[in-house]
């Protein structure tokens, strides 16, 4: 990423700029995320239905590529609560497997930072297809900030 | 179970060799990165929840479909941009249920990059049909 727009980050965190710089490499680049909504403390982002990342047997979403867009909505969470980058490493993740995505169905993943002291942050996350309330995955984590604060 | 779309695309390759140290392998590319030089923690996730559901798929009895249903992960060290390689033990299986024990490593098998402990229960056929 832009080292600029990283310091500018760092200054004051804005995950709109944040994902569309994503989008131009890596795994969040490979998935297409986008940022749907977000604010103090928790942030969407969307993954579109592809058929490179379908899973199983006609299922819709490989559940591992859900993982990811929960990785990187409950970190933006992080930066959302902290309102402004810091570098972090995930030092656990518990994922709870609800049901299969239905197959072409969008998956929205909703992180939410929990807890911020010092440098853990401990964060939950769901993931869904259209309805929140009928989620296909929960997670709940941690993540240590490994840059200066 | 059937091979995913998503891991083939993320370069996530099986090893049918019986003599080999690792289950499966994951090949760097920039398509993993989460920041620039590092594996995102999702992959690495992701990654070993999948080989944990390799081991399930290959013991599972006929007739039968080994369904995740958790999965708790710890992260040990950083991804580094290298091949990952992947194993899975099973620590119980059951009639209904199973715990399988995943870890993943880069340079060093005995220097685990992350590890996790997937549940899995049993289902007859398919999860979905």
């Amino acid at each position: 990423m832009d080292p600029v727009l990283l310091s500018e980050l760092a200054e004051r965190f804005d995950a709109r700029r944040f994902m569309e710089a994503s989008m131009e490499y890596g795994i969040a680049g490979f998935l297409q995320l986008r940022y749907r909504d977000g604010g103090d403390g928790w942030a969407e982002l969307v993954l579109s239905s592809d058929p490179n990342i379908a899973g199983s047997d006609g299922e819709g979403v490989d559940p591992g590529a859900v993982y990811s867009v929960i990785d990187l909505a409950t970190s933006i969470s992080v930066w959302n609560k902290l309102g402004r980058f810091r570098p972090h490493a995930t030092l656990d993740l518990r994922v709870d497997h609800i049901r299969a995505a239905r197959p072409d169905r969008l998956v929205v993943a909703r992180g939410i930072c929990q807890e911020l002291h010092g440098r853990v942050a401990i964060v939950t996350g769901l993931a869904h297809d259209g309805n929140p309330d009928d989620p296909i995955m929960r997670c709940c984590g941690s993540f240590y900030v490994t840059g200066n604060s | 179970m059937a091979n995913s779309s998503y891991f083939n695309s993320i370069g996530f390759v099986e090893v049918d060799n019986a003599g080999s140290d690792h289950l499966a392998r994951l090949t760097f590319s920039s398509l993993v990165e989460g920041r620039p030089g590092l594996i995102q923690g999702g992959v690495i996730s992701a990654i070993l929840g999948r080989v944990a559901q390799v081991r399930m798929d290959r013991e599972v009895a006929p007739g039968m479909t080994a369904f995740q249903v958790r999965a708790t992960f710890d992260f040990l060290r950083a991804g580094k941009p290298q091949p990952v390689f992947l194993d899975a033990t099973i620590l119980r299986s059951g009639a209904s249920s199973a715990l399988v024990d995943a870890f993943a490593w880069q340079e060093d098998r005995t220097k685990s990059i992350a590890i996790a402990r997937c549940g899995f229960v049993f289902l007859q056929g398919k999860p979905n049909q």
